[in-house]
Formats: structure tokens, C-alpha cells, sequence
């Protein structure tokens, strides 16, 4: 201010006037904010930002609503018909377009009538499961012990290897599941590795003592007869 | 007028009071208060733009301050739950309304939701940050940054609640490490 005061007397022309106001405008503006400053941090609402952060880590769930609802006075609200909205629902009622009206203005064709779907179709659709997992797990199971005969073991590639790669994946999927839940016991010698089905489900109680990944390359999947 | 919600924010303008009942209408409203005493509730006049950014608003006027009717005392946990409120939104909203307090009225809505998905999981913090911005306790203005809303001038004692906040004890055991990623979420 004592600057602006300094060179009060050297202002001779308009654009000097403007000047000056505009540096006057821009004080008075710091010192505005300077104001709400203070008197934000003169207020009990005045808290240090990285206190209050800290505070909320260390507060529990419980403790945080607790204060809130010490804070906290709702609102109450009441919400029920009255003769105006109820006209004026009215109105809206009648003078809506049928449902097919408002359809033609969006120009999206012919209409098709609702058709009923069955499981076989969602199932094509992928929407549903056309086999329920257990299931399928289950006749996986008996199709391991119907091929493993009487040598009681099949090779693992022979055996998750399908018409097409996706299959492939779903039977290996499965298959890792009947070892998880103990329906068969995978064993290795040397590079090969042998599914042997148990006659009744062995599940290990405490999880699986071993956990095999088991990558499936095109390379394995061609050795396989 | 107070207690029918006829629009999307509940109560009552100044001019609409003055209109319905009068120029006399804050006596009117003193009385009421009076008799509402007794039904732990209150009339609560809230003036426009005064708590969330701390600056005078010229004269934005009498005219424009809204009048709620708003319960006297406070719920308990229990109260609240039967309103449908979790603990867990209770806790959100408290931890959002801390940081936009301490950060004097704005803080940007990505702090936020960091802060609420400590404590509640990141997608909760997603959904809650939106339930609040409709709800009316925030609101977000064009420069994107979060303020306090309209509701939460109406209903929350803000000085108690940094106060209890600050006074607070430290660490507690049960909340001290983030809450696993989308564990809350899973509550629905």
C-alpha cells in the first residue's frame, strides 16, 4: 500500500488510474482471503490436514461412526402424495406415447415378440452351464477309471489332450481338480507324467502337499497319441 | 412445508415461509420449535454457502436460507442401523467430511477415496463417494474439487465431530492395516 501511495501523485492518465485500481483490487482480494484464512483457523474446525489423516489410520471403523453419530442430527423427511403431484402425474400419464410410439421415433426396426429360450440354447449362448461342475467332474472321473483298466494309470497327456485346444484346457482344468479333491493321484517318472484314478475320493484333509503347474505347450500336446 | 419433501432437497426456502405464513413466519417458526421439543426434534436454519468455504457471501440474502426440521439429540448405533445406515458408510462418511474440513472446504475427490478405501476397500470408496455426492453431504464443483454439501450443513454438528476427532485417543489394534482390497465390498 505505501508503494501504491508513494506514486499516487505520479499518475497522470487514465490507463495510470486503471492501474492503480486494478493493484488496489488485487490487495484487497489477498487481505479477503488472509481474512477467511484466519478465520477459518480461529474456528474449532481448524485441524492440521496431516493430523486429521493420521488420526483416521489409527481410528477404527467403530470409533470413526461413533463420532458421527455424536455429530449427527438427520433430517426428517416425509414423503407421500399430494393432490398437485398427483395431477400432475396424471397429466404425464395420459399425454405419454404408447410404448410403441416412443419405439418408431427410434427407428429400430421390425419388433420382435418375446420368444421362449431353453437350457440347451443359453447353454449354446454360453449364458448357462448345460452340466453342473461336480458333474462333469464326476464323469471325468469314471471315464479316467474306465480308460486306466487294468494297468490303473493313463498318461497325462494322452488323457486332457481334446479335439480343439479350448477342450484341451477345460479337461486339464478339471483333471487338476479331481487330483486337488483326491478322485486320482498324478505321478511323474522321469519326463512323464501318469494319472492313476482312486477307487473312492481320497481328499487330503490339510490341502495338497504338493502344488504341480503344469504348462500346456503345443509340443506336449502333439507327443501326445 | 418442513416436513414434506416436495422437491429433491427437503424443507423450506425463507420466501416460501413468507409467502405461506406471513412476514411473522420466524415467530411461527420459534414456536414450532418450542413444541417440537418435546418429539426430540429442531428447526435448523441453514444459510447458504456459510460453512463450507468460510468467505461471506454478499448478501446471497435471508431469502435463500432453508429450513429443516432435524432431530434435537443424536442416534445410536443401533438407531442408525435401523435407518439403514452400515458402520462402515458411517465410518466413510465421517473420514470424508475430516478431510474436507481440515483442507478447509475443498479436497480433491482421488484423496477421498484413498482415505475411505482404507478403511472401507477401493470399490466401496467408488460407490460411497457417489452415494454421498447424491445423497447431498458432498458436492463436487466444476473445478472437480469436493466440498461440503448441502445436508451436511443441515445435519452435522461439524466443530463436535473434529473435536471428538481430535481428542481422540491413538492407534487402536482392530483397524490399524488397510482393509484387504475388496472386503468390505463383498457385504454389498
Amino acid at each position: 500500500m505505501s508503494i501504491i501511495r508513494r506514486h499516487s501523485n505520479q499518475l497522470r492518465t487514465l490507463e495510470d488510474h486503471l492501474l492503480d485500481m486494478r493493484a488496489i483490487t488485487s490487495l484487497a482480494r489477498v487481505v479477503g482471503l488472509q481474512s477467511a484464512h484466519l478465520r477459518f483457523q480461529s474456528s474449532s474446525l481448524f485441524v492440521d490436514p496431516s493430523m486429521v489423516k493420521q488420526k483416521l489410520d489409527s481410528l477404527s471403523r467403530e470409533q470413526l461412526a461413533e463420532f458421527l453419530l455424536l455429530s449427527w442430527h438427520p433430517i426428517v423427511e416425509l414423503e407421500q402424495l399430494t393432490l398437485a403431484s398427483t395431477k400432475e402425474a396424471k397429466e404425464f400419464w395420459e399425454n405419454m406415447l404408447s410404448f410403441f410410439e416412443r419405439r418408431k421415433r427410434l427407428h429400430l426396426g421390425p419388433f420382435d415378440n418375446p420368444a421362449a429360450t431353453d437350457i440347451g440354447e443359453l447353454a449354446r449362448m454360453r449364458v448357462v452351464e448345460e452340466k453342473a461342475y461336480t458333474r462333469k467332474m464326476q464323469d471325468l472321473w469314471n471315464e479316467l477309471k474306465e480308460r486306466a483298466g487294468k494297468d490303473e494309470t493313463v498318461d497325462y497327456w494322452t488323457f486332457i489332450k481334446a479335439s480343439d485346444f479350448a477342450h484341451t484346457v477345460t479337461r486339464a482344468q478339471l483333471v487338476s481338480f479331481l487330483v486337488s479333491y483326491g478322485y486320482a493321484n498324478l505321478q511323474r517318472k522321469g519326463n512323464a507324467m501318469f494319472l492313476v484314478p482312486n477307487a473312492k475320493p481320497n481328499p487330503h484333509l490339510e490341502g495338497s502337499p504338493l502344488s504341480l503347474p503344469i504348462p500346456i505347450t503345443k509340443e506336449a500336446l502333439v507327443r501326445a497319441k | 412445508m418442513l416436513f414434506f419433501k416436495r422437491g429433491r432437497v427437503p424443507g423450506a426456502r425463507s420466501w416460501e415461509l413468507k409467502t405461506g405464513l406471513g412476514k411473522g413466519y420466524t415467530k411461527i417458526l420459534e414456536r414450532l420449535d418450542e413444541n417440537l421439543k418435546d418429539l426430540d426434534l429442531e428447526v435448523k436454519k441453514v444459510e447458504p454457502q456459510t460453512q463450507s468455504d468460510f468467505k461471506h457471501v454478499p448478501e446471497a440474502g435471508e431469502e435463500e436460507s432453508r429450513y429443516f426440521v432435524r432431530l434435537k439429540g443424536t442416534l445410536a448405533p443401533k438407531e442408525a442401523r435401523l435407518c439403514g445406515w452400515r458402520i462402515d458408510n458411517l465410518a466413510a462418511l465421517a473420514a470424508a467430511l475430516a478431510i474436507v474440513v481440515s483442507k478447509q472446504g475443498k479436497s480433491e475427490r482421488k484423496e477421498l477415496e484413498n482415505v475411505i478405501g482404507n478403511k472401507a476397500g477401493r470399490w466401496r470408496a467408488l460407490t460411497l463417494m457417489d452415494t454421498f455426492l447424491r445423497s447431498g453431504y458432498l458436492e463436487e464443483d466444476e473445478e472437480g474439487l469436493v466440498k461440503l454439501g448441502w445436508r451436511t450443513r443441515a445435519e452435522l454438528d461439524l466443530p463436535s465431530l473434529m473435536t471428538l476427532l481430535a481428542e481422540s485417543a491413538g492407534p487402536s489394534v482392530e483397524d490399524g492395516a488397510p482393509v484387504d482390497e475388496d472386503q468390505a465390498s463383498m457385504e454389498g
